[in-house]
């Protein structure tokens, strides 16, 4: 399995100036994030209509130097965000094979019809907002509550609210209507910095989480489970059928009992182990361990 | 004692050079936080300055435990001081008195 540790910071703005991506990269190690998203903004609204069908969405920037330099420091993983305004998105989304580069996939609707398509149909992990124009669009109860059934996370960035006082009064109107509309489930909060002084701890990430009405516990959460909760979907969305290798460390293995002798003999030989574990004096086991004799083999 | 959280904060600012660090300042602009983020009762939250070491632009203060929550909520917040970026990093938050590490104690004196 993918691992990831904590702490998680799902949205750090991409940045042509590599020193600039530097300078965020080192403070969000200095703080002690483990696992970053690098974002990247796509507005399906403004693109062409003739486009539309074959691929329209970008190719992810290239981060590998980033990802070689900070490779026993940091997880950097991609990240596109889909702007757009209409539910044609879907279809595009589905057929795209750009899109599945990315690690992860947020959707920030512009307008009322997008927020319910974003809640019910959106093939996506995250739900994000515009902190400038963030406000006037606002969740209601039943959306909420689906895309909290369907595995969706809303976002809540801090650093808009550092950067301006405005925006810091509507992420917390956006952040209260999610505590009044859905008791604040399934929030996750990163930061969207522009430059290093915009990053803050976890710990006092998970404090700000006060002012916008989560508790404690969804404080913690909101930097630390939930965002590995959204890794592992996002990757199981990517991956889709996969086969799985699982291998066992003890002397027991899986063996095929399509065959009825082979079975009959496996059983002789559990019988043989179980009587030896009761002779051990653990004769409440016996019960427990005969159900599975037909599945098991000891060599 | 156990009425007050001792906070050791380090600023880190885009242009150090630019800027005047003093006790005063540093708590004329935490209040001034305190005040835009929690209205006026924010702005009367009493606040002790116990150690200040200029050079690292590193400040122990104290404030009554009541406070303590708001407090760390409008360190977080603070983007500006003295209108330069900056970045109020909390090292350390704790109800017993707090101090400069032991290890560089006698270091930070003697650069203050």
């Amino acid at each position: 399995m993918e691992q990831t540790k904590p702490f998680y910071d799902f949205c750090v703005p991409f940045n042509k100036d590599d020193k600039q991506m530097r300078a965020i990269l080192n403070e969000l190690v200095e703080l002690g994030y483990k696992t970053i998203a690098i974002d990247q903004s796509f507005d399906h609204s403004k693109k062409d209509a003739g486009k539309r069908g074959s691929e329209m969405f970008p190719a992810p920037h290239s981060i590998e130097h980033l990802r070689k330099e900070f490779a026993d420091k940091l997880k950097i993983l991609q990240r596109i965000t889909i702007l757009y305004v209409d539910a044609n998105l879907s279809h595009a989304m589905s057929v795209s094979y750009n899109l599945r580069k990315f690690n992860l996939i947020a959707g920030q609707p512009k307008t009322d019809g997008a927020l319910t398509h974003c809640c019910t149909t959106f093939a996506g992990d995250i739900i994000t907002f515009d902190p400038v124009a963030g406000s006037r669009l606002l969740v209601n109860r039943k959306a909420y509550q689906v895309a909290v059934r369907r595995g969706m996370f809303f976002e809540i960035k801090y650093a808009p609210a550092i950067a301006d006082s405005n925006n810091r009064k509507d992420m917390i109107k956006l952040a209260q209507n999610y505590s009044i509309k859905g008791k604040s489930k399934n929030i996750i909060i990163s930061s969207g910095a522009e430059h290093e002084f915009q990053l803050r701890g976890p710990y006092d990430v998970a404090n700000l989480a006060f002012i916008f009405g989560l508790s404690e516990d969804q404080g913690k959460n909101a930097v630390d489970r939930f965002c590995r909760q959204i890794f592992l979907r996002a990757e199981s969305r990517r991956l889709g059928k996969t086969i799985m290798f699982v291998k066992g460390n003890g002397p027991i293995v899986f063996s095929d009992s399509s065959d009825e002798n082979q079975s009959e003999e496996e059983d002789d030989e559990m019988d043989g182990v179980v009587t030896e574990m009761s002779k051990d004096g653990e004769d409440e086991q016996e019960t427990d361990i005969k159900p599975a004799n037909k599945r098991l083999k000891v060599e | 004692m156990g009425d007050y959280y001792y906070f050791d904060v380090k600023v880190k600012l885009r242009y150090p050079e630019a800027v005047l660090f003093t006790p005063i300042y540093f708590r004329g602009c935490v209040l001034s936080a305190l005040e835009s983020f929690f209205g006026d009762l924010g702005g009367k939250t009493q606040m002790d300055i116990v150690k200040c070491c200029s050079k690292q632009h590193r400040i122990i203060f104290r404030v009554p435990e009541e406070f303590f929550e708001r407090t760390r909520t409008a360190l977080s917040l603070i983007g500006h001081y003295q209108e330069v970026p900056c970045h109020f990093q909390l090292l350390d938050a704790s109800k017993t008195v707090l101090d400069f590490d032991k290890d560089n104690a006698e270091e930070v004196a003697r650069s203050c």
